[in-house]
């Protein structure tokens, strides 16, 4: 069978997450993102490539969304409300909780600043977060009967999850984005061992290995210290919610610390709103926060203090965390518009910053910032760019490889060239195929073809039972007792077999709700329609002439001559299949199961007529045993 | 598969013992608590056979009881300590399990897992404990609880011919197995092993069993149990709720899909006595409308109320209710001014009780559930809480409490149930206990029986006591109609249940398609869950080789003849296609071929024909019901066909071949 593999968004990218999964006839979409880069109909994923004709609900069984940045859930109102999907929507708990107020968010920037119309509005937002399943950590959802889907915590943000999806014996795990280092308000992403097919990993910082994160904390404290002590102004860009949370713990802590006044302020209203979510979710942060919270709610911030716009041109040094993250719109800009001309202020960009944002080109370095075309800004500020976003660098990839041991990796959220550096390292170390397919582009992967059914604990247990009486290590301890064997002998007899042969018949039935349903039974135990074997013997009697001539034995008698032939087929048989089957030896002749070969006990005549009597069930071992016979017979004797 | 009931004879069942595919599980690890009361000469009267029990028993413990008076009766006044009893504690009847071949033990609600220190503390168990995030927390704190009010423990010589008295059943007890509490630190220790799960987790242990705790909609993080191993499945029912008023997340009944066997433990009356089953007779509704009636009553005379409960659970919904209805009668909860009530929760845990259960909105109903996206905290308190209208009173210490602070008329929450003469209860016992307008209600359905909790009370009290208990728990009923409604009955699998004793029937008997009894305690019940197929993967290399014929017996079926190697491998089989000679030859001797139709006459003779034998040659005949087909004479050869046996005679191998050939021509055969 075939995993297929689409991105519509994120295949060699940063921006509208959205990828594909086709596994065991089941369509499933993770992500339903938008692109902070473009403000075109490219901002969202191309929706058409999953059906020109608009029947989403029919072609997709599932849309999974991972966490609530909306580069991962901003194009989900548009496609839900908008383009008419209308089936199940998963997400967990927080971000159900939260995702909804940064779509509200960003639809107040884009309709209500920019002025465009045709957007989706908040109603629809609310109808579009009405349809949303919240699923829990480690809970196993089964969506219909076949397609099962389990999260894992992933640490990027509150709710982040990893989703592992199966469908049969197939699976899939899309990481989403991920942290492989706790942080202070968030555990480290975790996995099991589950060996999937396809591992869909982003891969934002494939080439970057980032030094401890105790240093990185103090380099950011003290730029932000020197800046204030300066009489700077610091604006540090986030998202509401996430980042800024830890950034606020680790100043909180640090000013405290230092016991500085320099004021700090959080803009958009969003901050006390924020830190509740926390608060409520505080099981979705990391055990210190958790196992202090009755005690001191970390979330609950002295120093920092809520942003008014006047404050802009205040005198003074300040510490201003403002949103979004990417300098594109919002106070955020505004603010870096007033400040940017002073040498003394400084930004730090905490985050990665989208091609095409004003974040991205100040961390290029560009000095005359074209905003709009009416707008210019001059950058003279510091600028610092700080690696603290909360994705798993290279290393982080490669250890959550290693946690999971999938088949194949593909190779999403993350620039080309990085891509391909990861890739070639992931064959290397891992020997694992790897992809980076572009937008639009299908990779297919071919999975393990095994069949799956039902085998009867009666066919089972047969067949251990006929290796067991065949083997020679158990009749011997049956023969000669307990004592008289050696200790390898006794380990052998017990031990379980590696490789035990299956004789059976295979049964298909059509089930009228699913695949047909497959059976491995024994032969004779195949049953009619009513439910009762009604089984038909078949038996052979063949008479066979030995050629007594030939034997030296002349003088001796009928009785002689027929113990000879009798000992002489034994051991012929014994030497050959007797290895494999029990024989027994009787006054007559050599009978193992069914098939007899010897004198006839009853009208017994002449000693050069022997028979071989069997029945059909054993047409395979008498067919062997008349071949030995027929050598035996006229060799030897 | 194995069912034992482990719990002591006239304990409520709730411990179980399984054993399914060579696996031991231990299902919950409850702890009995009961009082001795060192004074009750009245009760030695009706004692007296057991006199000499009692003394033994009161020498053991004595042994082991530390002679330390509790923090906590500090500021009890003399009269009080006649009357103070002693708790101990016991776990089921462990002694004829060896711990060590236990598996894994699954925990279903916090209340049942109280016991578990004993367990891996005292007993040495070693092995996986599974318990849902919530029912560890709220166990802990239980733990915590019980320690403060019991741990150092007081007393006491017993004076001679003190009498004990088992609360729940009236027996006299048996000394085996009652202790003393285990310490804070055992129970931290204990708590640290217990595996977090949630529901729907699907856990499997050694590969071969997958068990998945499913919502029970009684408790926060309360877990009905199912263990899967091939197509065998038990459902585990502990106390479950259908409650739809309540905050835990309802009660997920697919647990009962496809299951063979479903064992029901802690219904409604579980283990209780039939003198306590009256007041259990009354309906929920109906126990909490007399309840507010008499809360009512105490406030409008603007008096006290004591609620001797659980810190977890119940409470959550009552404060909720209680705030409702205290609104209808127009007084409000609060702290501003004197009109508003307030509210208190008196224990060493409370804060942690009450914050905790906050922030598990996951574990809740949908409408808590919104709540949270609102964001709003899901459970009432803790808007009372952030507003000053519920306080907590984190020690009956005087400098943590005094008059000043507390504001009457109040209502008054108090943890800890089992010994009114331990813990908050008592001192608040003894400050309301001159008027009988003041009110005191037992609520939890394990509270002591009245008369025990009358032998506990300050002597000279006035105030009036209540056993009221709001039991939600599945009624027999309910969880007949549950089977009815959700288990799924095939034609060609059994499926039993099992009910507690007393409340189903003694033997197997059947009912609607399903085999029902009752379970007895120390009892041993097997159950064949008839283990007939077991999951297999078919290499996709045997698989190609395998061809399909249509089944000529029945329409729509497909059959093929296979033999291939069967490999086990942490316990998943494989099937391989034979490769090596040695299979080869086995595989090939040990082929047995079957035969599924009885051969026509007719087209055999035809058959014969073609090979050149025409039919006038052919000697056919019949012997009773058998055809006998002889051959012309110098072929030697015959062919008899009976009812079920066919016989062919020859004399050389060619011959017999051929007529081999010619029988199976037409008949259907498997191999």
């Amino acid at each position: 069978m075939t995993i297929k593999i689409v991105p519509l968004g994120a295949g060699q990218d940063v921006g509208r997450s959205c990828i594909l999964v086709t596994i065991g006839g089941k369509n499933v979409m993770f992500d339903c993102g938008m692109h902070m880069g473009y403000n075109d109909e490219r901002r969202f994923p191309d929706f058409t490539y999953i059906s020109k004709t608009g029947e989403f609900t029919e072609v997709l069984d599932a849309v999974i969304i991972s966490h609530f940045h909306l580069d991962h859930c901003g194009a989900l109102p548009f496609f839900t409300e908008m383009c008419g999907y209308d089936g199940p929507i998963y997400m967990t708990h927080p971000t159900k909780a939260i995702c909804p107020i940064l779509l509200e968010d960003y639809r107040k920037i884009t309709v209500e600043r920019k002025g465009e119309t045709n957007f989706f509005t908040s109603q629809m937002i609310k109808n579009c977060m009405k349809k949303v399943i919240p699923i829990n950590l480690h809970q196993t959802i089964s969506v219909d009967d076949d397609l099962e889907i389990k999260a894992y915590y992933a640490g990027h943000v509150l709710g982040a999850a990893m989703i592992y999806i199966r469908v049969g014996e197939e699976s899939v795990v899309y990481t989403g984005d991920y942290n492989m280092t706790p942080d202070r308000h968030l555990g480290s992403a975790w996995i099991d061992k589950m060996r999937p097919d396809v591992l869909i990993t982003e891969s934002t910082y494939a080439t970057t290995i980032r030094d401890s994160k105790r240093s990185r904390e103090r380099d950011f404290l003290k730029k932000v210290h020197d800046c204030v002590a300066a009489d700077g102004k610091v604006i540090i860009p986030v998202f509401a919610l996430g980042r800024a949370q830890e950034l606020c713990i680790l100043v909180e802590t640090y000013w405290e610390r230092m016991d500085l006044k320099v004021p700090i302020y959080f803009s958009a209203g969003l901050t006390e709103k924020a830190n509740h979510y926390y608060k409520l979710f505080i099981n979705w942060t990391n055990e210190k926060i958790k196992s202090t919270f009755v005690q001191r709610n970390m979330f609950d911030f002295k120093h920092i203090k809520p942003w008014n716009r006047s404050y802009v041109d205040l005198p003074g040094a300040m510490v201003l965390f403002a949103t979004p993250g990417m300098l594109n719109v919002g106070t955020s800009l505004e603010v870096f518009k007033k400040w940017a001309p002073d040498p003394n202020n400084m930004v730090i960009m905490p985050g990665f910053c989208v091609a095409g944002t004003v974040g991205a080109k100040v961390l290029q370095g560009q000095k005359l910032i074209e905003v709009d075309p009416f707008t210019k800004i001059e950058v003279n500020l510091q600028v610092r760019n700080l690696s603290f976003s909360a994705h798993a660098d290279a290393k982080g990839i490669m250890q959550l490889i290693r946690q999971c041991e999938p088949k194949n990796v593909v190779l999403v959220h993350g620039e080309k060239e990085k891509m391909g550096f990861l890739k070639s390292k992931i064959m290397k170390e891992f020997g694992i195929p790897s992809f980076d397919p572009a937008n639009g582009e299908t990779i297919e992967l071919e999975t393990s073809k095994a069949i799956y059914a039902d085998i009867s604990v009666g066919l089972l247990k047969a067949s251990t039972q006929k290796l067991r009486e065949t083997n020679n290590t158990q009749s011997l301890l049956d023969n000669l007792g307990p004592q008289s064997v050696g200790r390898d002998t006794h380990i052998d007899s017990v031990r379980p077999h590696a490789h035990i042969p299956v004789n059976g018949v295979l049964l298909m039935e059509p089930d009228q709700y699913g695949p047909p349903k497959l059976h491995l039974v024994e032969a004779d135990k195949v049953a009619n329609g009513d439910g009762s074997p009604n089984h038909h013997n078949l038996t052979f009697e063949l008479t066979k002439s030995v050629s007594i001539p030939q034997m030296n034995l002349s003088h001796a008698d009928e009785q002689d001559i027929r113990g000879t032939v009798i000992e002489v087929l034994y051991r012929g048989l014994d030497q050959t299949i007797g290895k494999e089957i029990p024989l027994a030896q009787t006054p007559h002749g050599v009978a193992m199961r069914s098939v007899f070969v010897g004198y006839d006990e009853e009208n017994a005549v002449d000693h050069d007529k022997i028979v071989v009597r069997w029945n059909y069930h054993d047409e395979d071992l008498a067919c062997r045993a008349l071949g030995i016979i027929n050598i035996v017979l006229s060799g030897t004797l | 598969m194995k069912v034992q009931c482990l719990d002591r004879q006239g304990s409520p069942q709730n411990c179980f013992l399984l054993k399914l595919r060579q696996l031991t599980i231990l299902v919950n690890c409850p702890l009995q608590i009961t009082s001795i009361f060192p004074t009750a000469q009245e009760r030695n009267e009706e004692l007296n056979d057991a006199q000499s029990q009692v003394t033994d028993f009161a020498a053991v413990l004595t042994s082991y009881i530390e002679r330390r008076k509790m923090l906590l009766d500090d500021m009890i006044d003399q009269s009080a300590s006649v009357n103070e009893a002693t708790c101990i504690f016991r776990i089921p009847d462990l002694s004829l399990v060896d711990v060590h071949t236990i598996d894994c033990v699954l925990l279903t609600t916090s209340k049942h897992m109280l016991g578990l220190p004993f367990l891996t503390e005292y007993l040495g168990y070693k092995g996986r404990i599974l318990a849902t995030e919530c029912a560890i927390e709220f166990a802990s704190q239980l733990m915590e609880e019980l320690i403060l009010y019991h741990g150092q423990t007081t007393s006491t010589a017993f004076p001679q011919g003190s009498s004990v008295a088992n609360p729940t059943t009236h027996d006299m007890l048996s000394n085996d197995g009652w202790r003393s509490i285990y310490t804070l630190r055992d129970a931290r220790s204990c708590i640290n092993k217990i595996q977090a799960v949630r529901f729907r987790e699907n856990i499997t242990l050694f590969s071969t069993m997958r068990m998945i705790p499913y919502s029970s909609g009684y408790a926060l993080g309360g877990a009905n149990w199912s263990l899967e191993a091939g197509y065998e499945k038990v459902a585990i029912l502990s106390s479950t709720s259908l409650s739809t008023d309540v905050h835990p997340a309802p009660c997920d009944t697919s647990i009962l899909h496809d299951a063979r066997l479903v064992i029901f433990s802690d219904l409604v009356n579980n283990g209780q006595t039939p003198d306590t089953e009256q007041d259990l007779m009354e309906s929920t509704a109906a126990a909490k409308n007399k309840l507010f009636a008499y809360v009512g009553r105490a406030i409008r005379s603007r008096h006290n109320v004591i609620f001797s409960i659980s810190t977890s659970g119940i409470v959550f919904d009552l404060i909720a209710e209680l705030r409702q209805y205290l609104a209808t009668i127009g007084v409000e909860i609060g702290s501003e001014d004197a009109s508003q009530l307030s509210l208190y929760m008196a224990s060493p845990v409370a804060d942690k009780s009450l914050q905790y259960s906050n922030i598990c909105g996951e574990w809740m109903t949908d409408q808590h559930q919104d709540m949270m996206y609102l964001p709003e905290e899901p459970l009432i308190h803790g808007e009372l809480l952030a507003k000053g209208g519920l306080q907590v009173i984190k020690s009956m210490d005087s400098s943590m409490i005094g008059q000043t602070k507390l504001r009457e008329p109040c209502i008054v929450f108090t943890g800890d149930y089992h010994n009114s003469s331990r813990g908050p209860v008592k001192w608040f016992l003894n400050r309301w206990k001159s008027s009988s307008f003041n009110l005191c209600v037992f609520v939890e359905p394990d509270s002591p029986p009245l008369d025990v909790i009358y032998q506990s009370l300050p002597k000279d009290c006035e105030m009036t006591v209540l056993r009221l208990p709001i039991d939600n728990r599945l009624t027999l009923t309910q969880a007949q109609e549950l089977l009815r409604q959700h288990c799924k009955i095939s034609k060609e699998n059994s499926a039993y249940a099992l009910f507690p004793s007393t409340q189903g029937p003694a033997e197997w008997t059947v009912h609607d398609n399903m085999k029902w009894r009752s379970y007895e305690c120390g009892e041993v019940i097997s159950v064949d869950l008839q283990h007939r197929w077991e999951r297999i993967a078919v290499t996709e290399k045997l698989a190609k080789s395998i061809t399909l014929k249509r089944y000529p017996l029945e329409e729509g079926k497909f059959y093929a003849p296979f033999s291939g190697l069967l490999s086990l491998h942490d316990n998943h089989l494989e099937l391989t296609p034979v490769t090596t000679l040695r299979h080869q030859e086995f595989i090939a001797l040990h082929r047995e071929r079957t035969l599924l139709s009885q051969p026509k006459v007719k087209s055999l003779v035809d058959r014969l024909n073609q090979h050149g034998i025409s039919s006038s040659a052919l000697n056919i005949r019949m012997e009773d019901t058998t055809v006998i087909i002889e051959l012309p004479s110098h072929l030697h050869a015959s062919i008899s066909i009976g009812q079920d046996t066919t016989r062919i005679e020859a004399a050389d191998e060619k011959m017999r071949a051929l007529l081999r050939d010619v029988v199976l021509h037409d008949t259907v055969e498997m191999a």
